[in-house]
């Protein structure tokens, strides 16, 4: 089963996301929110398969999430998501008659749950703000605890931010049917993460924003649910982005714009671009297009097959989320509001391509994914 | 290379902004300065037109506000409310509405009215010379014209304060 | 190529920064104007791209968006 981070885009990201014009300042409005989402992989092509089934990961997801002003200075908010898995995943990776690779998929269809909670407490100042999150993930083999410190800050009349967070996670995992296998019976990770960005406006009609952040993982950083998978016990990843937002008055359409640059000592490198437009309509519809390219390279350790003959001491891992590759993703989403109520929808496609990788491929992965999620959404602020 | 590449770009873009924003922003028309007068057109009425010396001798709240700012909204039902308390004689409220698109303002209005006058200022010149630092932003202007409170924002209860100060300023000077 | 690109994207970006007053946010406050205009979208795709690709974080908030895990 392709282990599942806990990784809750901090609650912290939700709590600024109302406020009243910009800068750090308390929303004036409860926020209730729920969604539903199903993700469908595509299923393997049956020529790469040396074994297992073709069918590979179906997720549905609830989500819930609550954000209010809490008396004069403060505001809080809760997230929960409830994701049920099933399907199969890849485990392993063998060279074919034709030098190319084939996958092994995990033969039973795996049926698991995720829960996730997030909370977050804020304090807002005269030009600056504080908060600190709480989260939670689990699943029957997997637990994340984390925990959160961000601090916003206005200059020049609230036309400048500054953000600085930080944020410590720890994780266990406890492979199922870890003797049977010849799995490792627990795993703990440690996480560090640091961010700071700039938010500034440019003019009545747009914003810009660029950070830094840096990620460092200790411990057991591995998928035991792999044949043959070992990785170092350190990671540390550097990402510098910028995102921009602009909005056209004579089409009453917001334009997003988000680049992403990510580079750790896996040797992984990455781009990230992704952009929407938002038109809004005189009948309360919103819609629009969006669109991701995303752009990788291998790690320094990846290799295209399992190589039992490497010694177990040596980093080497035949997972497809470590080999060069690319994907374009593009969908629509689409929003209507009716009074304090506001429905949404979107349709999304991912499809991955091994010729579009940082790294000259020599031989894509077979397993290299694609996948379509459709989701629902309800928003109701009061 | 990539490091300092990203650390000189950084300290660069730091400049920029810096140098860009070097007009730091001058505090707002304070406590015991005179008002700055001005003339606005009526929302609901474009061909009349209001002073602020119009009603030099009684007791002005003067608040700005748009159709867009959440908080502005909450705090009219509470002015109505204190014009209503206090009559027109020693106290009057003007708020002037810096909507871009004066039309929406408008259509809120017919939703919930008011007795009291609301200024038409799509350009945003009144608020510029209030030099305001927030929306809404209101100012408690006593008889003579001089300014004795500046309110930023509005937060359900900020009413009761308001209402002791005006009541203070009306029984002050008259 | 793309870092000197995006460096003079910034620069031009900077030089043409005006100062918005408090009366002219209201398009910065729209939804889709904010850094993060969906909190539950963005928590759903962070996880999915998280377990599909061996990159994660960079989150665009002002405040927070640590990649955390």
């Amino acid at each position: 089963m392709a282990r599942r981070d806990a990784s809750p885009l901090a609650v912290l990201s939700a709590a600024a996301l109302a406020l009243p014009a910009f800068g750090a300042s308390q929303p004036t409005e409860r926020t209730l929110a729920v969604s539903t989402a199903v993700y469908q992989e595509d299923d393997l092509k049956r020529s790469n398969l040396v074994f297992g089934d073709v069918e590979r990961y179906k997720v549905k997801t609830n989500q819930f999430y609550v954000s209010a002003p809490i008396g004069r200075n403060w505001s809080g908010s809760l997230s929960y998501d409830n994701e049920s898995m099933s399907g199969a995943s890849p485990w392993g990776t063998s060279e074919s008659a034709d030098g190319q690779s084939d996958v092994i998929m995990s033969g039973a269809s795996i049926d698991d749950s995720r829960n996730g909670l997030d909370a977050s407490m804020t304090r807002y100042f005269d030009q600056s703000s504080v908060s600190v999150s709480l989260g939670y993930s689990g699943e029957h083999d997997y637990h994340s605890r984390s925990i959160g410190l961000s601090y916003e800050r206005d200059f020049f009349n609230r036309n400048t931010t500054l953000g600085l967070s930080a944020s410590y996670s720890t994780d266990e995992i406890t492979p199922t049917d870890a003797a049977l296998f010849g799995r490792v019976l627990y795993g703990e990770k440690r996480s560090r993460s640091f961010y700071a960005s700039l938010t500034q406006l440019m003019s009545p009609v747009a914003v810009l924003n660029v950070g830094v952040g840096l990620t460092s993982r200790r411990g057991f950083l591995s998928d035991p649910y792999k044949l043959r998978d070992i990785r170092p016990d350190s990671r540390l990843e550097k990402t510098i982005t910028a995102s921009y937002r602009h909005y056209l008055d004579w089409k009453q359409t917001s334009l997003r714009l988000d680049y992403r640059y990510f580079w750790d000592s896996f040797g992984v490198r990455s781009q990230t671009v992704s952009g929407s437009f938002m038109q809004t309509l005189s009948s309360g519809i919103s819609w629009g297009p969006t669109l991701r390219y995303y752009a990788q390279s291998e790690a320094s350790f990846y290799q295209s097959f399992d190589q039992y003959a490497l010694p177990v001491t040596q980093a080497q891992s035949s997972d497809f989320r470590l080999s060069s590759y690319g994907a374009w993703s593009y969908g629509v989403k689409a929003r209507y509001q009716l009074g304090a109520v506001e429905l949404s929808g979107a349709i999304e496609r991912y499809e991955s391509d091994k010729g579009l990788g940082l790294n000259e491929p020599v031989a894509g992965h077979p397993a290299l994914v694609r996948f379509g999620v459709f989701s629902l959404g309800l928003e109701f602020k009061f | 290379m990539l490091n300092r590449f990203v650390i000189a770009s950084v300290i660069l873009w730091g400049l920029v902004v810096l140098t860009v924003r070097s007009e730091l922003s001058l505090a707002s028309t304070m406590v015991g300065d005179l008002a700055p007068l001005f003339e606005l057109p009526d929302l609901l009425d474009i061909d009349s037109s209001t002073r602020l010396s119009d009603h030099r001798g009684k007791v002005v709240y003067l608040d700005f506000w748009a159709s867009w700012c959440g908080p502005c909204l909450i705090a009219m039902p509470k002015m109505q409310a204190l014009q209503e308390e206090l009559g027109t004689n020693d106290f009057v409220v003007l708020a002037v509405n810096v909507d871009r698109e004066p039309n929406k303002a408008r259509k809120f209005l017919k939703k919930v009215s008011v007795t009291y006058r609301n200024l038409q200022d799509e350009e945003g010149k009144v608020p510029a010379s209030y030099r305001i630092k927030a929306m809404p932003s209101s100012f408690v202007i006593d008889r003579a014209g001089k300014v004795t409170l500046v309110h930023q924002g509005f937060k359900p209860g900020d009413e009761v304060m308001l209402r002791q100060h005006i009541l203070e300023v009306v029984s002050r000077d008259g | 190529m793309v870092k000197t690109a995006a460096f003079m994207v910034m620069l031009f970006a900077a030089s043409s920064c005006q100062t918005v007053e408090p009366w002219q946010r209201d398009r910065l406050s729209k939804k889709d104007m904010q850094l993060v205009s969906d909190p539950l979208e963005a928590r759903r795709a962070e996880q999915i791209f998280f377990s599909k690709e061996a990159s994660s974080g960079g989150a665009g908030a002002a405040g927070g968006g640590c990649g955390c895990n």
